[in-house]
C-alpha cells in the first residue's frame, strides 16, 4: 500500500515538473490550412534569460502562473505577418538574439492561426482582432505593475500595423514600435486609424525594403529608413525564375537587416534625403543638426536618437547594404579635383587595403559622375566592409564607352573621408588612365587651400 | 554570241514567268475574273477548296476570303521566295554567286568600323598632353626646408647633389607639375642635417591665376613632395632619409 502511495506521489511530482518545463513551440501549419483558411487564435510565448530557447505559453487570464515573467523588466513583443504557407517564420531566433543583448521579457505573438490563409484580405481584417487580444494582455500586464513606456513592439509586415493598432488603443503610450517593412496591400491610402502612424507610440521607427510590392511606400513613423531606396534589395532575385523567393526576398530582407543590428554585428548610418538618387550622389551626407551623435544608426539602436528625432519633421532616411550578412556598409566621402581641360564623365571603383589581405570595394556606378577642371566632385563611396587602418588605395576610372579613345582622369587631389572617423586621407597628382588600376598610399590630409 | 542568246532566252523566260504569275493572281482574284474564265492547271488547290465552299457569293465558286488567303499563300510559296532564291543563286562572276556577297559585305562593314576606330585612337591627341613650353614665361618659386635623418658627413656636396637629383626627378616626372618645372637648388644649413631648397616653375600668362590657385598652389607642390617622402622606405634610403614631418614650404614672391 505504501509502495503504491509513493509511486502515485512520484508520478504526480513528475507530471507537474514536466508540465512546468514544457516547451511551447510556434504553431506549425501547412499550405492545406492556408487553402481551407484558419480562424484567429493568439498564442503568446514568453522567452526570458531564464530559458531563452524554450517558449512559455502565457495565460491570458492569470500571470501569476509565470514567475519568470518579471514586470519590472522591459518587455518586447514580436508580431509576425501574413503566413500563406502556414510554416513558422524563419527568423524565430530573434528572441534569443534580443535576450543575448538585453535582459528583458520577449513575447512572441503567435497568431499563425489567422495569418495562415490564402485570402490575404481576410487576414488583413483579422489584424484588428489580434490587436484587441494583445491590447487586453498588455492591460493585464499593466495591472501587474508593468509600465507601458517600457514596452517595445517589433512588428513584421502585417505585424507592424497590428502593433500600431495596439499602440493606438493604448493612447500612444507604448515606449516604442518598430515596423519592419510594414505591409502595403490593404493599407496603402488608409487613414491614420487604419495603419501604423507616429502617434501610436512614444517612438515609432520603420524600415522599408519592398515599397514597390508588399511593403508600405510612404513614411509611417518618427523615422523611416529606406534600405537601398526601399525597392530592390541586393542579392534578391531579379526574375520570377527563382520561384517564390522573387516575391518575398525584398520583404523578408527587413528582418534580416534588423537582426544584424540586434546582434551588433554591424551598424549602418542612415542619411536624411529627398530621394535615394540624391543620397547615392552624395548630396545628403550632412548630419550636423544631430550634433556629435551624427546621423542616426539604422535598427535596434536608433532609440538613442529618439529625442533629436522627435523634434524633427518626418523625413526619409536612406542607406545601402551588402547582398548578404553582414549587411552594413562603410561610407566614405570622396572628393576628386581634376585638371583636365575638358570635363570627364565616368565611373570610379575604389579598393581599400588594410593590414590583412582582404580588400574593401566600393563602386560608384549608379550614374556617370561628372568631373570638371578645378571643381571638387563629391562622391559617396560605400564599401562592402570596413578597413581599420587604410594602408593602400587603388582607383579605377571607366567611361563605359567603347567607341571612343581612352580617356584619362588627371587628378590634382583625391580626398577620402570616413564618415564615422572623419579623418580624411589624401593623395595628390594621380593619373587615372581608363580601365587601368592605380594603387597608392594615402596620407592624412593637411588643411585644404584650394 | 551564244552567251548573248542564252541571256536573251533567260530574259524571255523570266518575262513569261512574270506574266504567268500576274495572270495567275488575277484569275484567283474574283473581281478580275469573268464568267468564261477557266481555272488554271496549277490551281488544283483552289479547285479542291472550291468544291468544299458554299460558293454563294464568289466568282467561280470561291469565297473572296479563301481567294485572298490562297493568293497570299501562293505568292509566298511559289512566287516571292522562289524569285529571291533564283536571284541569290545568279552567278555574278566565275563561280561567285549573289548570296556570297552578303556575308562579304557584312565583314567589310565590320572591318571598316574596326579600322576607323583604330585609326581614330592612333591619331587621337590628348589635349591635356599638348602644350607650348615657350609660352611658360612667368616664374613661380617655392622655398622650404627639411631634415635628413642623420647629420651630413664629409661628402656634403655629393649628398646635396643627390638630393637635388631626387627632387628634380620627382617634379619633372609629375604629371601635373612636370611641364612647369624649371629647376631645384639645395643647400645645407651649417653642415647640419637641415636642408634648404628652392623650387622654380615657369607658368604661362594665360590662366595664370587659376594655375597659381590650384595646380601650382603651395598645397599641391608641397604635398607632391610630402607624399613622396612618406612613400620612401627608410631601409633603402640609407643616410638620405628625409623626415616627412620636417618638411616646410612657402611661396616666394
Amino acid at each position: 500500500m505504501l509502495l503504491w502511495q509513493c509511486l502515485a506521489l512520484f508520478l504526480l511530482v513528475t507530471a507537474h515538473a514536466c508540465k512546468a518545463h514544457k516547451c511551447h513551440k510556434f504553431t506549425d501549419l501547412t499550405p492545406g490550412h492556408a487553402f481551407l483558411g484558419t480562424r484567429v487564435r493568439v498564442k503568446l510565448l514568453l522567452y526570458t534569460r531564464h530559458d531563452d530557447t524554450c517558449g512559455d505559453l502565457l495565460s491570458h487570464n492569470d500571470l501569476t502562473q509565470h514567475p519568470q515573467f518579471n514586470m519590472s523588466k522591459p518587455t518586447t513583443f514580436i508580431v509576425h505577418g501574413y503566413r500563406p504557407s502556414g510554416s513558422p517564420p524563419i527568423w524565430l531566433n530573434i528572441t534569443k538574439k534580443i535576450l543575448d543583448r538585453e535582459d528583458l521579457n520577449v513575447i512572441m505573438v503567435d497568431w499563425n492561426y489567422g495569418a495562415t490563409n490564402l485570402d490575404y484580405f481576410k487576414v488583413v481584417k483579422y489584424t484588428y482582432r489580434v490587436a484587441d487580444n494583445i491590447t487586453a494582455f498588455i492591460k493585464m500586464m499593466q495591472n501587474h505593475g508593468a509600465s507601458l513606456s517600457s514596452i517595445h513592439m517589433i512588428g513584421v509586415s502585417l505585424g507592424a500595423h497590428i502593433s500600431g493598432f495596439v499602440g493606438a488603443k493604448l493612447n500612444g503610450e507604448l515606449g516604442r514600435i518598430t515596423g519592419l517593412d510594414a505591409a502595403g496591400p490593404g493599407f496603402n491610402g488608409k487613414g491614420l486609424e487604419d495603419r501604423l502612424d507616429p502617434t501610436d507610440a512614444q517612438f515609432v521607427d520603420v524600415l522599408h525594403t519592398d515599397i514597390d510590392f508588399l511593403g508600405y511606400r510612404e513614411p509611417l513613423g518618427h523615422i523611416d529608413f529606406y534600405a537601398n531606396g526601399g525597392t530592390d534589395q541586393p542579392g534578391c532575385p531579379k526574375t520570377i525564375l527563382s520561384g517564390t523567393s522573387y516575391f518575398k526576398c525584398d520583404h523578408q530582407r527587413s528582418v534580416r537587416l534588423f537582426l544584424d543590428t540586434v546582434t551588433g554585428k554591424c551598424s549602418t548610418r542612415a542619411f536624411p534625403c529627398s530621394s535615394y538618387k540624391d543620397f547615392l550622389a552624395g548630396k545628403c551626407l550632412n548630419c550636423d543638426h544631430f550634433g556629435d551623435a551624427g546621423c542616426p544608426s539604422f535598427g535596434y539602436d536608433v532609440i538613442q536618437w529618439k529625442e533629436a528625432l522627435l523634434k524633427q519633421r518626418q523625413l526619409k532616411y536612406y542607406f545601402s547594404t551588402n547582398a548578404k550578412s553582414p549587411f552594413c556598409r562603410t561610407s566614405y566621402k570622396v572628393d576628386v579635383m581634376i585638371w583636365n581641360k575638358s570635363e570627364r564623365w565616368g565611373y570610379i571603383t575604389i579598393k581599400l587595403y588594410g593590414d590583412d589581405d582582404k580588400e574593401a570595394v566600393a563602386t560608384i556606378d549608379h550614374k556617370a559622375s561628372q568631373f570638371s577642371k578645378y571643381t571638387e566632385t563629391e562622391l559617396l563611396a560605400q564599401f562592402d566592409r570596413d578597413v581599420q587602418q587604410v594602408k593602400k588605395v587603388s582607383m579605377l576610372f571607366s567611361t563605359g564607352k567603347v567607341l571612343q579613345p581612352k580617356r584619362t582622369l588627371r587628378i590634382l587631389r583625391v580626398r577620402l573621408t570616413h564618415l564615422e572617423h572623419k579623418k580624411p586621407l589624401c593623395r595628390y597628382d594621380v593619373l587615372l588612365k581608363e580601365n587601368e588600376d592605380v594603387t597608392f598610399r594615402p596620407y592624412p590630409c593637411e588643411e585644404s587651400q584650394f | 554570241m551564244a552567251s548573248n542568246l542564252d541571256l536573251r532566252d533567260l530574259d524571255l523566260e523570266k518575262r513569261q514567268k512574270s506574266e504567268d504569275f500576274e495572270l495567275h493572281v488575277r484569275n484567283e482574284n474574283g473581281a478580275e475574273c469573268r464568267e468564261d474564265c477557266e481555272p488554271q492547271a496549277s490551281d488544283s488547290l483552289l479547285n479542291e477548296q472550291t468544291s468544299h465552299s458554299n460558293g454563294g457569293t464568289a466568282t467561280n465558286g470561291l469565297t473572296t476570303h479563301q481567294a485572298q488567303k490562297n493568293t497570299f499563300q501562293l505568292f509566298f510559296q511559289n512566287g516571292f521566295f522562289q524569285r529571291i532564291k533564283e536571284e541569290l543563286n545568279q552567278t555574278v562572276w566565275k563561280k561567285c554567286k549573289v548570296w556570297m556577297f552578303i556575308p562579304l559585305i557584312c565583314v567589310v562593314i565590320v572591318v571598316v568600323v574596326i579600322v576607323s576606330m583604330a585609326v581614330c585612337s592612333a591619331l587621337h591627341k590628348d589635349e591635356d598632353e599638348s602644350y607650348d613650353s615657350l609660352l611658360f614665361t612667368v616664374p613661380q618659386r617655392f622655398n622650404g626646408s627639411f631634415q635628413l635623418s642623420s647629420k651630413l658627413l664629409s661628402d656634403e656636396a655629393q649628398v646635396l647633389e643627390d638630393l637635388q637629383h631626387k627632387l628634380d626627378d620627382l617634379y619633372r616626372s609629375s604629371p601635373a607639375l612636370g611641364r612647369y618645372f624649371l629647376e631645384v637648388e639645395t643647400l645645407s644649413r651649417n653642415k647640419t642635417s637641415d636642408i634648404l631648397y628652392s623650387l622654380t616653375f615657369k607658368l604661362p600668362e594665360d590662366g595664370l591665376e587659376e594655375l597659381r590657385n590650384f595646380t601650382l598652389s603651395r598645397e599641391m607642390v608641397q604635398n607632391v613632395l610630402r607624399q613622396y617622402l612618406y612613400d620612401q622606405d627608410p631601409d633603402d634610403s640609407g643616410g638620405m632619409f628625409i623626415d616627412p614631418v620636417s618638411l616646410r614650404m612657402s611661396t616666394a614672391y
